[in-house]
């Protein structure tokens, strides 16, 4: 009996003390580094050797459809999750090992988690407070995030009298009043309305370009991923299938799920026979709908005959949906072009030059000379 | 409900408290007043009776022992089933299911047939004669620890992530997330633990000769076979047993009563 | 994406729902992972440390006991020295004690009368207190319905040696209330705790004082159960109120049924305290008079500390802790068989 509460409180005593050792002085902002992480269940993979560095005061977007695992990456960098195998560096610290708390970090959830039971300043403080950090100097952290995110009139409120937006910049609040090293948003716009999101994406943006910390976010909408990231990594089924500055992900995506996920409308892929290989092999040709035009180009180009289903009228443009060999193809046009009627057939060009090539198997990009996709196209009978 | 019958339902329920209104009209009656034929049904409003009881006697002693008794119970009930219910549901240790099966199995236990060997423990460890004696075995149940882990799997695993990414010791998340946010499992366990507990009666009467240790029901059950027609100081004695309970029952009685039908909703706030 | 499991016994949110609690993933990755740090072991170690204090307390005050029950009635246990083993033999003299047999009959005259009364009187107060569902659903309240139920559940919580001494009044044969009603309707007085005849439906009727409101509870939670739709259906059907009732509450809170009645079996084989408090007296020794109100569970106590013979009332406690325990079990196990539990199962 006695035993066992000297064993219980020496043990809770360990507890109180371990999260004890961070300095809480002004200090350096830091990098992430991931070294062949894996995460797996039994023989189910989810995450596949990741590697991925992230700069200090970078700005990643981690993107992809729902279970692919970005979520997960984000809370094994958060401690929250342990890698099978693999190293997780903070600012060149092997932090692996180390317990959520110790790793300084500052964490956005998705629902928000703000304590129901706690004013916002309280909120603001709990990390701090955590920490049994002065109270002058929770005061004026608190103060800082407060005038940071316009939250000073909101100080005495209660989470559930808070909108959404508001709420949203309590818990970022929440997680930059430790000054953390960096910090890491797990979807943290979803729960928003559209209108809301613009306006919270924008406020992001500014938020980074004022505190400039390296920040982790984790999203499967690539409207915010173009907006906010100084570089998108775009993931699929537990691995990275590029990284880049989102022009280079719009624009040369590495992959033909990359091409097929980012952009909207998406990349048009259509598979043609290859004439370089022997067997009856296929290539993707990836088209950016943006890249088509009604009527045939001169000039070395791809045309496609396509039968138009749906004209759809958008902000910046006119998106004709066609059949093209029983595959749908989007072409956006711009609003004032002629409209070819629904069911007519018509033609759709675009340059060689704007053309992207995916291996059918791998879906790797492949690099093709001039000379080579102009064969492949005329092969193919669709210039 | 039509009027008839709540009009039935009133009379019924006042059947049911008729008992506890005649010890009122005993207490606060005139001196030979319970032994009136036919009974008086009205309080003459004597406090010669409660007098007595309250300054002459040891009952004020007694009520001291239950509060000590019952309060710490509470705390310690609260403390074990917090701490086993936040383990069970969110550290869940290598085992966490048998050993969870195994401490509310505590519950299926004949209490009446341990009695015995109980005793027998008590004596050998020597508790008998002791508070700790009549608190210690009671300071953890299978019904706190089931409703406490029911809690902590009805609350966003979320809350304990953000505090531990914030730094947060586990006791510290407890104190300032868990109970806070686990009210009303706390009042639950507080309302139940604070009736069996300030009614105990065969324990303390097996294990607690001594006078300094024995709480009020005890005392009332020893006053009762000595002085047996002595019925106002009793009866006095018996409302002064029955105010707390009166008084806890008048603030949450709606929040007893549901967490009797083994209602789970409202664990989380 | 949203697996959750995590750090072998530090991270598995809960939540219902992992996949790992599902069977569908092991708990602990097959790690490779060198080198774990002091640290880690103490935060696997964190969910032990939590669950050893209930573990301790429930464990020697209650474990320990009952497996000591099934060594003591075996033994000839002496408190204050050698105990020697007894084989049987506590067995053969309690079989041959004919107060044993006397008190288990009186412990089944008990549980005989109030599991019915507890069951039959709970489940009427219930429908007499009860709220339609509709009413329950809006959240209006009747005043009425709740005051009913409130004031019908007061008496369970209540300490039983308090309320004990004013019903010890109201069975006085002179000048008590129980009496008083009877002589004014004109019924015969009888000598309530006094009489070897009456001292036990007196202690019955203290019994469903305390314990029908408790019941009763857990009849209108039952019946609140009953969506009104099946009764209107029922109605429209041309049912009479009591056809409905039978064929369709009643079928329907059979499980609550069930459950009280075993609740108030074992219940009432356990009643000890209103029994020790009406029937006792300065006579030393509860359970008079002459024995009438003896049951199983008094007279355990009277044989171990009245008559100082702990292991003959060892070898009862192990008699009763079987038999509850089988009650306990079978019901277990019957409750999954015979009994309506809702939805399509």
């Amino acid at each position: 009996m006695v035993t066992n509460f000297i064993l219980l409180f020496s043990g809770v005593s360990l507890l109180w003390r371990q999260q004890r050792n961070i300095p809480m002085t002004e200090r350096a902002m830091a990098s992430i580094s991931l070294e062949h992480v894996v995460r797996s269940f039994g023989n189910q993979t989810v995450l596949n050797d990741i590697s991925l560095e992230i700069a200090d005061g970078e700005f990643l977007v981690l993107l992809g459809p729902s279970g692919c695992g970005k979520s997960t990456l984000l809370r094994t960098i958060a401690g929250l999750e342990q890698p099978s195998s693999g190293r997780v560096y903070l600012d060149g610290e092997d932090v692996t090992q180390a317990q959520p708390g110790e790793r300084d970090i500052g964490m956005v959830f998705q629902n928000y988690s703000l304590y129901p039971h706690l004013s916002v300043k309280e909120n603001l403080a709990f990390g701090l407070r955590a920490r049994r950090t002065p109270r002058h100097e929770v005061d004026a952290a608190v103060g800082r995030v407060a005038s940071l995110l316009e939250l000073q009139e909101l100080l005495a409120r209660k989470p559930r009298q808070l909108s959404g937006g508001q709420r949203q910049r309590v818990a970022l609040g929440r997680a930059l009043a430790r000054r953390p090293r960096v910090i890491l948003m797990d979807e943290p716009l979803s729960n928003l309305d559209s209108a809301l999101r613009d306006r919270m994406r924008v406020q992001l943006r500014r938020l980074h370009q004022k505190v400039g910390l390296t920040t982790l976010y984790v999203t499967h909408d690539q409207q915010e991923a173009l907006a906010l990231a100084d570089r998108v990594a775009v993931m699929r089924a537990g691995s990275i299938e590029q990284v880049g500055p989102p022009e280079e992900v719009l624009l040369r995506p590495a992959t033909a799920f990359t091409a097929a996920f980012v952009g909207s409308p998406p990349m048009n892929l259509i598979h043609i026979p290859d004439p370089g290989s022997e067997a009856e092999q296929e290539i993707t040709i990836g088209i950016r709908p943006e890249d088509l035009i009604l009527g045939a180009l001169s000039g070395p180009s791809i045309s496609l005959e396509v039968s138009v289903e749906v004209l759809e009228r958008t902000r910046d443009g006119l998106l004709l949906h066609g059949l093209w060999r029983d595959r749908e193809v989007v072409a956006k046009l711009p609003l004032e072009a002629d409209r070819p009627a629904a069911g007519s057939i018509t033609t759709l060009s675009a340059s060689i030059d704007h053309l992207a090539y995916f291996c059918p198997d791998s879906g790797r990009r492949l690099d093709l000379p001039h000379s080579e996709r102009a064969k492949t196209l005329a092969a193919a009978q669709c210039s | 409900m039509s009027m008839a019958r709540r009009i039935l339902a009133g009379a019924v329920g006042l059947v049911f408290v008729l008992p506890l209104w005649m010890d009122l009209v005993i207490a606060l009656g005139k001196r030979g007043g319970a032994f009136h034929i036919p009974p008086t049904f009205w309080p003459s409003f004597h406090f010669g009776a409660m007098t007595v009881v309250l300054t002459q006697t040891h009952w004020l002693h007694y009520v001291a022992n239950s509060v000590l008794i019952t309060a710490t119970t509470i705390i310690g009930v609260l403390t074990t089933s917090l701490l086993a219910g936040y383990a069970l549901a969110q550290l869940r240790p290598r085992g966490s299911g048998a050993i969870f099966v195994l401490l509310i199995a505590v519950m299926m236990l004949p209490q009446q047939a341990l009695i015995i060997p109980q005793y027998v423990l008590m004596k050998d460890v020597h508790l008998l004669n002791s508070f700790g004696g009549l608190i210690l075995p009671f300071t953890a149940s299978g019904a706190g620890i089931f409703l406490f882990r029911q809690a902590f799997m009805h609350m966003p695993p979320s809350y304990r992530e953000a505090a531990r990414v914030d730094g947060a010791s586990t006791l510290y998340y407890l104190w300032r997330v868990a109970i806070p946010l686990l009210r009303p499992a706390v009042a639950t366990t507080i309302l139940v633990t604070f009736v069996s507990s300030w009614n105990m009666f065969q324990w303390p009467l097996i294990m607690a000769d001594t006078k300094s240790v024995q709480p009020i029901e005890l005392a009332l059950s020893h006053y009762m076979q000595a002085f047996e027609a002595n019925w106002r100081e009793l009866t006095s004695a018996a409302l002064l047993a029955m105010l707390p309970v009166f008084m806890v029952y008048g603030f949450a009685q709606r929040h007893i009563i549901r967490s009797v039908g083994g209602g789970t909703s409202g664990l989380v706030e | 994406m949203q697996l959750s499991t995590a750090e072998p016994g530090l991270l598995k949110e809960s939540g219902g729902g992992t996949a790992a609690e599902n069977g569908l993933l092991p708990s602990r990755h097959a790690g490779s992972f060198d080198g774990r740090r002091r640290k880690l072991r103490l935060h696997g170690m964190a969910g032990y440390l939590f669950i050893m204090p209930a573990f301790s307390v429930l464990t020697l005050f209650f474990y320990i006991p009952a497996g000591l029950l099934f060594i003591m009635a075996f033994y000839h246990w002496n408190l204050f020295g050698n105990s020697t083993f007894a084989g049987w033999a506590n067995f053969s003299t309690l079989f041959n004690q004919p107060l044993y047999f006397r008190s288990l009959a009186e412990t089944a005259y008990f549980a005989a009368v109030m599991v019915p009364a507890d069951t039959l009187a709970g489940l009427a107060l219930a429908l007499l207190l009860r709220e339609g569902l509709g009413q329950l659903r809006s959240g209006k309240r009747r005043r009425g319905g709740g005051i009913g139920r409130s004031l019908v559940f007061l008496p369970h919580v209540t300490p039983v040696i308090a309320t004990s001494i004013i019903w010890a009044w109201v069975f006085n044969p002179r000048y008590g209330l129980a009496n008083y009603v009877l002589r004014t309707v004109g019924l015969g007085q009888p000598g309530w705790l006094d009489s070897t005849r009456w001292a036990m439906p007196a202690v019955m009727l203290y019994s469903l004082w305390h314990s029908v409101g408790y019941y009763a509870v857990f009849f209108l939670a039952g019946l609140a159960m009953v969506p009104d739709q099946v009764l209107e259906a029922a109605k429209a059907d041309g049912a009479s109120r009591w056809y409905s009732f039978r064929r369709v509450v009643l079928p329907m809170i059979s499980p609550t049924i069930f459950m009280v009645a075993i609740l108030s079996s074992v219940a009432s084989m356990q009643a000890f305290s209103q029994i020790y408090a009406l029937s006792g007296g300065p006579h030393g020794g509860a359970g008079g008079p002459a024995y009438a109100t003896t049951t199983d569970a008094l007279l355990i106590y009277n044989t171990a500390f009245i008559y100082q013979h702990i292991s003959l009332a060892a070898a009862m406690s192990l008699v009763l802790f079987l038999v509850l325990l089988a009650i306990t079990l079978i019901q277990k196990r019957l409750a999954r068989r015979w009994v309506y539990y809702g939805g399509d199962k």
